[in-house]
């Protein structure tokens, strides 16, 4: 007996057998069905192929189809589904499997537009969620259905879901650039309204006793209280112009950290050495200047920028000092935990509670600070902004009358003592330089002597150009120069012409820009032209010496 | 008989081989394809299946459960 069935030419196929029932129910016998099973195996080959296209573009595209059967609430989805979040498909047999997952957030949203669409009050059924995957975290997806069948019994939906994690966190990172960038438009319009003003009223004094100083009949005294007026009108104005400055380095991400081994006790004594100077210069005998510090007598070396830690200190003290008559200001430092705990306090005339509210930001003055004393009302600001760049914290207390105490905090990171500057850069013998020759363009006599000396003790020897034309004639007549600083605006021809002329002469000749322009944006820009650096004026000793051993042929 | 089977061969189609056997499992009518397929010799009405272990077992079972039984083959 054959138990399986093929014919004559090797085909093979499916059996079907159903009992015969007869209209009257009465079972008559049965009626055997056989189908090719070729042609069965050639459809369901084609359909694999079919499915395992739009499985591999599903997967391709991130996406997934689904249906949902209601009111059963059973669904049917693409295995893509459960893929993209790491979970079993077997797991999600009803639409409540996968609610389970979405996020709580999101739950709602999308119940209520799936309702939208079944009620007839949207066309799609269109909503944005996150899924919880298999290590916890969640998934944004985008999913979109439509009912494809209804009748009185059921209806069915029928989608795709999108996974948009990436799209979502572009979009997030698009909507806080355009909110940076608003919050930045509107800084920069009230930074120049405020700027406009704290810059006429030093300049207007100075416009104003300038010309009273044209008069012809006024004595020694007066001419030289007019003097003394412009003056301080002057040092305002530039106080003024270099809190701006660092200002709007800070805000711009602009101001370098250096940070380097240095001695802590050595930075605080100068700074007291500095301000026992300054009070005697500003009047203010009666105020004692006390710096307090654990175990005086030895030194504590840390990493910091010691520029910055200097100009913070100054700033806090130097305003100290400003609103202190008498009494004193005291400063100093404790270690705690992983801080350097800083603090500096006076017994000046103090703060209000309204004043403490808007102590550290921009152009924001005190009342009584504005009405007696000059400043800009930067540099607090100034100071929170170098701080926040330090990874450290401000923080106050003040009250009215009785004094301020500011507190502020920096990630204590102890050095050794070998560490220190000054032994590094005995360290680099400069040997890679030795017999070179540099061709210097710089037009300014002061910044020309400058580099002399900074450059006094190099083994190398230095052409010197006044303009970008004398740089253009000497470059084409020595051969031997492996390296050309240029600086930008000179007369004749200015450094990027010149640079342009060099590189006709000797592609690939490395030239470098130093200029007073310090923006990033510069920075790109000159490197776009053809240099191969940038370094910015005032120029740093041992940043011009890196440069120079990094590039010089 | 031959007109009627005339009728289901051209019901049937190519592939498909159709034929009704009685309660005792003897064949009522066929198809030309199921004669063909079933390498039947020129059966008559009222006569036994021959060969066909599969095709006996699985009818029993439809008769018996009053339900379909289906049976896919190797190839």
């Amino acid at each position: 007996m054959k138990k399986e069935i093929q014919d004559n030419d090797g085909n093979w196929y499916l059996l079907g057998i159903s009992p015969l029932i007869s209209p009257c129910g009465k079972t008559e016998g049965v009626i055997i069905i056989l189908v090719n099973n070729s042609v069965l195996k050639n459809a369901e080959s084609e359909l694999d192929a079919t499915e395992e296209r739009l499985t591999r573009a599903m997967i391709a595209g991130n996406m997934a189809w689904w249906e949902m059967e209601l009111p059963s609430g059973k669904i049917t989805f693409n295995h893509n589904k459960t893929r993209m979040l790491g979970l079993k498909g077997e797991d999600f047999k009803h639409f409540r499997d996968f609610m389970k997952i979405v996020h709580p957030d999101d739950n709602e949203g999308a119940m209520n537009a799936m309702y939208a669409h079944l009620y007839g009050n949207a066309d799609i059924y269109v909503c944005e969620y996150r899924m919880k995957n298999a290590q916890g975290s969640y998934q944004w997806f985008q999913d979109v259905g439509k009912i494809v069948h209804k009748d009185q019994d059921r209806q069915l939906i029928a989608g795709i879901v999108t996974e948009i994690t990436e799209r979502k966190r572009i979009e997030a990172q698009l909507k806080e650039a355009k909110l940076q960038a608003e919050l930045a438009n509107q800084y920069k319009n009230q930074f120049l309204a405020n700027v406009s003003h704290e810059i006429r009223t030093p300049v207007s004094g100075m416009v104003g006793f300038a010309s009273l100083l044209r008069k012809e009949d006024l004595d020694a005294e007066t001419k030289k209280l007019y003097i003394d007026i412009i003056e301080s009108s002057s040092k305002q104005l530039l106080n003024l112009i270099n809190d701006i400055i660092d200002v709007s380095r800070i805000e711009a991400g602009e101001l370098k950290i250096n940070k380097e081994p240095c001695e802590l006790h050595k930075i605080l004594k100068e700074t007291e050495t500095m301000f026992e100077q300054l009070k005697h210069a500003r009047g203010k005998e009666n105020v004692q200047i006390r710096l307090n510090f654990p175990e005086k007598d030895k030194e504590l070396f840390i990493v910091i920028d010691p520029d910055r830690l200097k100009q913070i200190l100054i700033n806090l003290i130097g305003n100290a000092l400003k609103f202190t008559e008498k009494g004193g200001v005291d400063f100093g430092y404790i270690i705690e935990n992983d801080y350097l705990k800083f603090y500096v306090s006076d017994s000046g005339i103090g703060m209000t509670d309204e004043d403490l509210k808007v102590v550290f930001e921009r152009f924001k003055r005190s009342e009584q600070a504005h009405k007696k004393y000059e400043g800009t009302g930067l540099g607090l600001a100034i100071t929170k902004g170098i701080l926040d760049l330090l990874g450290g914290s401000i923080s106050v207390e003040s009250k009215e009358g009785k004094g301020s105490r500011f507190t502020f905090r920096i990630p204590y990171v102890p050095a050794e003592a070998r560490d220190l500057k000054a032994e590094k850069e005995q360290a680099s013998d400069m040997a890679s330089l030795s017999g070179k020759s540099i061709l210097i363009a710089e037009d300014e006599m002061i910044n020309r002597m400058y580099l002399e000396i900074i450059l006094k003790d190099l083994p190398v020897h230095i052409y010197w150009a006044q303009n970008g034309l004398e740089a253009v004639e000497l470059f084409m007549k020595h051969s031997d120069i492996s390296l050309v600083l240029m600086d930008i605006k000179m007369p004749l021809m200015d450094g990027e012409e010149a640079l342009q002329k060099i590189l006709e002469q000797k592609p690939g000749m490395p030239v470098v820009a130093q200029t007073a322009n310090a923006l990033s944006s510069d920075r790109e820009r000159y490197l776009e032209s053809g240099f191969v650096d940038h370094i910015s004026k005032p120029i740093d000793r041992q940043q011009l010496i890196t440069v120079m051993e990094k590039w010089a042929l | 008989m031959k007109k009627t089977n005339t009728e289901y061969n051209k019901f049937s189609g190519d592939d498909i081989g159709t034929l009704i056997l009685d309660n005792d499992l003897k064949i009522v009518r066929y198809t030309e394809e199921a004669k063909r397929i079933l390498k039947l010799k020129d059966p008559q009405p009222g006569q036994q299946l021959p060969g066909y272990d599969i095709i006996i077992t699985g009818a029993h079972k439809a008769l018996e459960t009053l339900t379909t039984y289906e049976k896919r083959n190797s190839g």
